[in-house]
């Protein structure tokens, strides 16, 4: 009995922590972070990319059975060029002979957009006594999938066709200006 | 059995055990072994389309968010007693979120009359600046509390998405992206010979009300 309000008191020292802990996390939950930004970014081209994610877990020895999953994913990569980074000092006019010289930044991609309805789970198998892919392990091979997208960028050649788009673009708009002779060259 | 025959076979069982305890090390150290667990594989990318846009990005938003799913299965009005909670857990799904919004102009929507240019001074007339892209990738949200199907998974992120763009219209990304876009379009096309450059941006009435409920 003579524990007893000993215990009491160390419930006491402990219970004050554990609660602000848990209002902090709350707190932490519910504060949103939003920041509005200005950019100048003259996109392009789209591409439409299909890649396939799986994986295959045999297990632990002591595991029994094994486990599959297929994802298919769709991911849309716009590039282009950023019109702030445009030398305006190497714009060149002769009005008289209505001709324009201009140098443009090369390409960049600008946006990686896999919208989550084009990720499909295309297949999964289980067998034994093994539990499906948790949330945690699905979010992880996505996300696998999604750097191997990125790294697989520059073999698309989605650089090389922004920047074909972007001289034609500007070729246009300079045409429709009045410009006769126009020159571009990417720098 | 004498004293000599007992020790020779604690000593052969000692062998036995010692040999076996061998196999099984080199068999767990086994590479191939320790290769098993989760494998990904992945295959190359594929472009499926190739499409030519011409997108003036002009407003980016960016924000941070929490979406809670609610448990509503017949259990949840159970979980409300802490004693059972404590034991099942709530049952509530939350991911956190960051998510970006690019608003701007899309240009192919202009006409060849959209440029004109008379006397000394450009005019040029703009389409209605819009909602671009409103992106959450899978990189972007971190699974914190609960369990759910990955198609059931796939319609919460896309509230989270609606959301975000609502966020972003009411914290104002279309005026920007209209005031950025038509600066950095008159500091460009300013430089070409003419003495004034006039953009004017088109506002259709009933575009932004309608934004606002998503697309």
């Amino acid at each position: 009995m003579r524990k007893l309000p000993v215990l009491l008191f160390a419930l006491l020292l402990i219970l004050p922590p554990a609660c602000s802990r848990r209002a902090s996390l709350e707190d932490r939950l519910l504060e949103r972070i939003s920041m509005l930004s200005r950019t100048a970014d003259l996109g392009t081209v789209e591409y439409t990319v299909r890649k396939a994610v799986k994986a295959r877990d045999e297990g632990e020895w002591f595991k029994i059975g094994n486990r599959r999953i297929l994802f298919s994913c769709t991911a849309r990569l716009k590039a282009g060029i950023r019109l702030d980074a445009i030398p305006l000092d190497r714009i060149v006019v002769d009005e008289e002979e209505r001709s324009v010289s201009m140098v443009l930044p090369h390409a960049v991609v600008l946006s990686i957009n896999i919208p989550p309805e084009l990720i499909r789970l295309e297949y999964e198998d289980v067998t034994g006594f093994r539990s499906h892919f948790d949330d945690r392990e699905r979010q992880a091979l996505l996300k696998q999938g999604e750097r191997e997208i990125v790294r697989d960028l520059p073999k698309l050649g989605i650089l090389t066709e922004a920047e074909a788009n972007a001289e034609e673009f500007f070729r246009s708009m300079l045409t429709q200006m009045g410009f006769e002779n126009i020159q571009i060259n990417f720098e | 059995m004498n004293r000599l025959d007992r020790i020779r076979n604690f000593a052969l069982a000692a062998l036995l055990i010692l040999i076996v305890g061998l196999l099984l090390g080199l068999w767990l150290r086994n590479p191939k072994r320790r290769a098993r667990g989760v494998q990904v594989e992945t295959t190359a990318a594929v472009v499926e389309e190739v499409h030519r846009i011409g997108e003036l990005s002009s407003a980016g938003f960016y924000e941070e968010l929490v979406i809670t799913d609610r448990d509503d299965s017949p259990l949840a009005f159970l979980r409300k007693e802490e004693g059972i909670r404590r034991i099942t857990g709530s049952g509530d799904f939350v991911i956190i979120c960051k998510g970006r919004v690019r608003a701007g102009y899309d240009l192919t929507k202009m006409q060849p009359e959209d440029i004109t240019v008379s006397r000394d001074t450009l005019y040029v007339n703009l389409p209605p600046v819009s909602v671009l892209d409103v992106i959450i990738n899978p990189a972007d949200y971190e699974h914190f509390a609960g369990h759910r199907t990955h198609e059931e998974t796939v319609g919460i992120i896309l509230q989270a998405k609606q959301r975000l763009r609502a966020d972003a219209v009411q914290a104002g990304i279309l005026d920007q992206a209209e005031a950025a876009g038509t600066a950095s379009l008159e500091r460009l096309l300013s430089t070409l010979g003419y003495r004034a450059v006039v953009l004017t941006p088109r506002r259709d009435l009933v575009f932004r009300p309608l934004e606002q409920g998503g697309r």
